[in-house]
């Protein structure tokens, strides 16, 4: 029996995208096909993480909103109307964006504009609600400050931007107790109410649809200007952390290290260099620490690219007495990609992987609204996935080693093993 | 309507194909008719011990993985208490590539002693990760063994101890393969950008000539009728008490399975359902409760799982649990509930039907059941399960004597 054939991808097919302004000045973006009767619409708003001044103000308003509207005080009438209709609503933070997905049956979506519009304009920031979504997020927190990995990120990510920092800020479960309405009113206020949002609307609408869009969400007053952002990840000395727990079997590691991103000109060869060494199942990391040693069930490098700033971080769960043979082995793999040069074989694999994973994230019209969202973030355009694709399939061995070599560092890393 | 190709070659593979050309991109979806119910109680975790072997690479293809990704794939796998699932999801282009592997795999597995050690070894890295260091991680072990005494539904996929997959031998697991990675028990479905008739030939071409087993299945033993209530009280470092009340289901292919899922809907599905609308919401007396039924083949469970509010005690909740759960028979479901429920069922298969992943599990699986028909029919069996169906499966089924209640402590 002969392997078959592999065919190389050499270019992404885009669905069309049609780009409209509402008269307020909100982007609207849409990607259309026919092929489902449902469509999925996202109000994206500049209220993530990165905006708050303190603890779980950004979630928490987040999580308010959907609480009732001053029509509707009591939710739960709203909530009868989605889940009649089968609506079904998304709602989470990121580091920049606070995200709201619906995804509407095509046959009711008349019925779900205005309740859209009622849910994101028209939300009533109340004591009850308030008190109700602290308890919830209060008892989330404390188990997870159980698990062991979630710990380790938390130190981690204080190490990198400093405890200061919305995003390096260690959370207690008292933290709940110290937000008022007041904080969440004035959070509302300046990253919802009046700035400027994008919508992004993706699957089967009628043509006279993004109209009755305009009508809805074009009128109200809209800031124009993106809000500030002074904060970037600082140039800390590197830290280290052991935290020992007797009773848990695995230990969590993680390290991590500020690197570059999406709009640095060596990013797409960074980026192939970490997949080779870390960020697929058949990584060098997972090769070796999984497949070979069997020291653990995953092992990952991963790139988390924000506009603040772009960081790299190591991670694992593994028995407690392979930790030391686990460090020394992470430091040989990050040597290897330093002084050896990959073969070809590995080369044209990680071409073909690293092709076909980027055919998927367009596969389908609601992923296509998704990678839109994460490219006005990042201030980029589809030309980007198209320039990546390019240097995928022109990368060669010794342009991998290089990067490796200039980015990849294991003095850099702030290490952190809990467990 | 999705639309599909049923194939059966001579040695009993079956193979169903939708095409699908709006996707760049194929999926290859493989169910293996083996689960850790078909399991013996003294070596129990095999299945899904297996399912890492299917990994270790096959005569032709000596690492599964990295001839996958070099066609610019990724693939995933599963196993649950009834089924062991394969997929690979890559470039149509390259479909043939994800059918050459499975057929490799399938007739001419490589098992060597040093892959056994590895994959036993991860596998217990893998129990500890997810069910020793996790909180709650060994609840749903402590379900199973209350909620079953005779069917093998009482273990979890994972096993009942770490010393089933450390003694496996080599010998027992070369006859595992043998018995249950035949193309007779086995069933694929292919959907995504594909040509038909090219997928039928490549099919027949890879998988034609291996032998069909010679399968004896298993024979299951029947789950006792439960008449009364049993309780397991548990000790445990966690954060927070939990409580989980959990019922017997009938079969996936019973016409009641509707109603049953249409109650847990009506129970939790959503921030209009009854549990969190008066105990979440309302009272506050727990923090969260889920309700949800498991969709085994066999005779399954309706589940409840709640975190008590800190200010209640794990009693008091219970307590204001089952009082709600008796408010289901004295306040009777209405149309409305009903067709709020079926109307929300039906959009969550209709959304959950969109990814060609899905697609082509869901055809399998409908395929396994024993009526792929029934794929196109799901919001049809939804609709049409009315509040008398439903009023009359919560007097049969919804009774405390019925319950199995775990009180689980935090330490």
């Amino acid at each position: 029996m002969l392997k078959p054939k592999i065919h190389k991808i050499s270019e992404i097919k885009f669905l069309p995208q049609e780009n409209i302004i509402l008269q307020n000045g909100i982007k609207l973006s849409s990607f259309y096909n026919n092929d489902v009767n449902a469509l999925k619409i996202d109000f994206v708003f500049p209220a993530g993480r990165i905006f708050q001044k303190k603890a779980f103000v950004a979630a928490m308003t987040n999580a308010i909103i959907r609480e009732g509207s001053n029509q509707h005080p009591n939710s739960a009438e709203i909530e009868e109307k989605l889940d009649y209709y089968g609506i079904f609503v998304q709602q989470r933070i990121e580091t920049y964006w606070s995200i709201f997905s619906f995804y509407i049956p095509l046959m009711y979506l008349n019925k779900a504009l205005p309740i859209i519009h009622e849910i994101l304009f028209d939300p009533v920031i109340d004591q009850v609600s308030l008190d109700f979504l602290n308890e919830k997020g209060k008892s989330g927190l404390i188990k997870q400050l159980k698990t062991p990995a979630f710990l380790a990120k938390q130190h981690a990510m204080k190490m990198l931007w400093g405890e200061n920092h919305p995003m390096g800020y260690f959370p207690k479960p008292s933290d709940f107790d110290e937000l008022s309405r007041n904080d969440l009113n004035q959070f509302y206020n300046s990253y919802y109410k009046n700035s400027k949002f994008n919508i992004y609307v993706s699957g089967n609408f009628p043509g006279v649809f993004l109209e009755k869009l305009d009508k809805l969400f074009g009128q109200h007053p809209v800031n124009t200007t993106t809000p500030e952002l002074s904060l970037k990840l600082k140039d800390r000395h590197i830290e280290k952390l052991i935290q020992k727990e007797d009773k848990q079997v695995q230990t969590a590691l993680y390290w991590t290290a500020p690197c570059i991103g999406p709009r640095h000109p060596d990013y797409f060869d960074f980026k192939i260099m970490n997949t080779v060494f870390g960020d697929y199942f058949g990584s060098r990391l997972m090769s070796n620490i999984r497949e070979d040693k069997a020291y653990t069930y995953g092992i990952y490098s991963s790139i988390s690219p924000k506009t603040t700033g772009t960081n790299i971080s190591i991670q694992t769960e593994v028995g407690k007495a392979y930790l030391d043979d686990t460090i020394k082995q992470i430091e040989l793999e990050i040597d290897n990609m330093k002084t050896q040069l990959i073969d070809n074989e590995e080369l044209e694999l990680i071409q073909n992987y690293m092709a076909g994973e980027l055919l998927s994230v367009f596969d389908g019209v609601f992923n296509h609204a998704s990678v839109l969202r994460y490219l006005d973030e990042m201030n980029l355009d589809f030309s980007y996935y198209k320039d990546y694709i390019d240097r995928i399939q022109s990368i060669t061995p010794k342009t991998i080693r290089e990067s490796a070599r200039k980015y990849l560092n294991t003095d850099n890393f702030h290490k952190v093993c809990i467990g | 309507m999705l639309h599909f190709v049923k194939h059966q070659l001579s040695n009993g593979l079956r193979l169903i194909v939708h095409e699908d050309k709006t996707t760049p991109l194929a999926c290859m979806n493989t169910i293996y008719n083996i689960g850790a119910k078909f399991e013996n109680p003294e070596r129990t975790g095999m299945a899904h011990l297996f399912e890492h072997l299917m990994f270790t690479g096959s005569q032709h293809a000596k690492n599964f993985d990295k001839v996958l990704e070099a066609a610019g794939g990724e693939n995933n796998a599963f196993t649950n208490n009834d089924i062991t699932n394969y997929y690979e999801t890559l470039p149509a282009i390259n479909i043939e590539t994800a059918i050459f592997l499975e057929a490799d795999r399938m007739q001419n597995l490589n098992l060597s002693d040093k892959s056994i050690k590895a994959q036993k070894s991860v596998v217990i890295e893998e129990f500890k990760e997810r069910y020793l260091n996790q909180p709650y991680g060994d609840m749903d072990a402590l379900i199973r063994e209350m909620s079953y005494k005779t069917h093998p539904y009482r273990w979890s996929t994972i096993g009942i101890a770490e010393s089933h997959i450390a003694d496996a031998t080599k010998a027992e697991l070369l006859d595992f393969h043998h018995r249950f990675y035949r193309p007779d028990n086995a069933i694929i479905a292919i959907s995504g950008n594909v040509n038909t008739q090219n997928i039928i030939d490549l099919v027949e071409k890879y998988y034609g000539n291996i032998p069909a087993g010679k399968l004896i299945k298993p024979n299951i033993p029947k789950e006792i009728i439960q008449n009364k209530q049993r309780i397991t009280e548990h000790y445990a470092d966690v954060p927070q008490d939990a409580i989980n009340i959990s019922m017997h289901m009938p079969d996936r292919m019973h016409p009641d399975y509707y109603a049953l899922d249409l109650i847990s809907d009506i129970l939790s599905n959503g921030k209009s359902s009854r549990l969190y609308k008066n105990l979440v919401k309302g009272k506050k007396i727990f923090t969260e409760l889920d309700a949800w039924i498991d969709g085994s083949i066999d005779k399954g469970l309706l589940q409840i799982f709640g975190h008590p509010n800190s200010k209640y005690s794990l009693q008091d909740a219970e307590n204001a649990l089952l009082e709600s759960l008796q408010e289901l028979h004295d306040d009777p479901v209405t149309n409305y509930e009903c067709a709020k429920v079926a109307n929300k069922a039906i959009s969550s298969w209709m959304f959950s039907g969109i990814p060609i992943t899905n697609k082509a599990f869901n055809l399998a699986y409908f395929e396994l059941l024993g009526d792929i028909g029934r794929i196109n029919k799901e919001s049809e069996f939804y609709l049409k399960t009315n509040k008398e169906q439903i009023q009359k499966n919560i007097s049969e089924r919804i009774n405390p004597s019925q319950f199995s209640i775990l009180r689980y402590h935090a330490k």
